[in-house]
């Protein structure tokens, strides 16, 4: 569950927070659970919503400092060499958050199409235009 | 050997990347990646950009903070549970007790009424319970 967190929000900080949210709603919606999906479905369903509603707020937090002339507030980011998050920066959101994922979870294609409810097909090719985006930025500049 | 073109060599160079790759499928690749330059320059600026993902996204870990603070925070719902069955426990416990006084008090004919209804009640209570889930079971 944190590290779903992790791969959306891109922040361990907010990303605890997220997870502990998760848990709480999860405690607190157990008497509605009715069996029909698994567990981690279930679960892994309830971090994405906490994480999306995380993004909103921040995104709104972000305008609201923007219209007020204030920088927003630097937030603790996932620790990566600056390099490989200005690679990432560089993919849309949601091939940012496969190939987050994919290496997290030790390279594996069905965990992350688990955790992002996605078919294994379509994270596999998320991923492989990431990669291909990737390498061509790469290759550019370790060119120069 | 089947040949294979360079759009379906990098294909390959990638599902390797994804642990993907069968046995036919390494040898075909390297069989076309001995004569493309192309090719074997997409597979190694793929690898590099692999390893250095690799190395820098590792799982993290969570704070030791994360379980006092999923206990705090799940506490107080904890006695929300109870808040749905308290009418029940109430009207149960109440009404034995009413039951119970009443029967040491009448004489003993009227007092074996008073239980005989009390019992037929419970029962009705437990039926009228059992069909309430049975309904709401099918409703689903």
């Amino acid at each position: 569950m944190f590290r779903l967190a992790v791969s959306i929000l891109q922040d361990l900080a907010r990303a605890e927070d997220a997870t502990q949210d998760g848990f709480v709603k999860l405690w607190q919606a157990l008497p509605d659970y009715d069996g029909r999906a698994a567990v981690s479905t279930w679960l892994y369903a309830i971090v994405r919503n906490t994480c999306l509603s995380a993004v909103r707020a921040q995104t709104h937090r972000a305008a609201d400092c923007l219209e007020d002339g204030r920088e927003p507030s630097a937030a603790e980011t996932i620790s990566k060499p600056a390099e490989v998050r200005q690679l990432l920066d560089r993919l849309p959101e949601v091939q940012r958050q496969v190939v987050t994922l994919f290496y997290l979870q030790e390279r594996s294609v069905r965990d992350v199409s688990q955790m992002l409810d996605l078919p294994e097909g379509t994270v596999k090719s998320h991923l492989h235009r990431a990669r291909r985006t990737l390498a061509e930025w790469a290759d550019n500049q370790w060119k120069q | 050997m089947e040949a294979m073109n360079c759009l379906e060599a990098q294909e390959k160079i990638l599902e390797n990347l994804d642990g993907a790759l069968t046995a036919t499928d390494q040898a075909h690749l390297q069989h076309h990646l001995s004569r493309c330059d192309a090719c074997t320059r997409f597979a190694e600026v793929q690898r590099a950009v692999d390893h250095k993902l690799a190395e820098s996204l590792r799982p993290p870990a969570l704070t030791g903070d994360f379980g006092p603070g999923v206990r705090r925070a799940i506490q107080p719902h904890r006695h929300n549970a109870w808040v749905g069955w308290l009418p029940d426990v109430a009207y149960i416990a109440g009404a034995g007790a009413a039951l119970v006084l009443c029967a040491a008090l009448l004489p003993m004919p009227a007092s074996a009424l008073l239980l005989g209804g009390g019992l037929i009640a419970i029962v009705a209570y437990a039926v009228e319970i059992a069909l309430v889930g049975a309904l709401e079971e099918a409703s689903e």
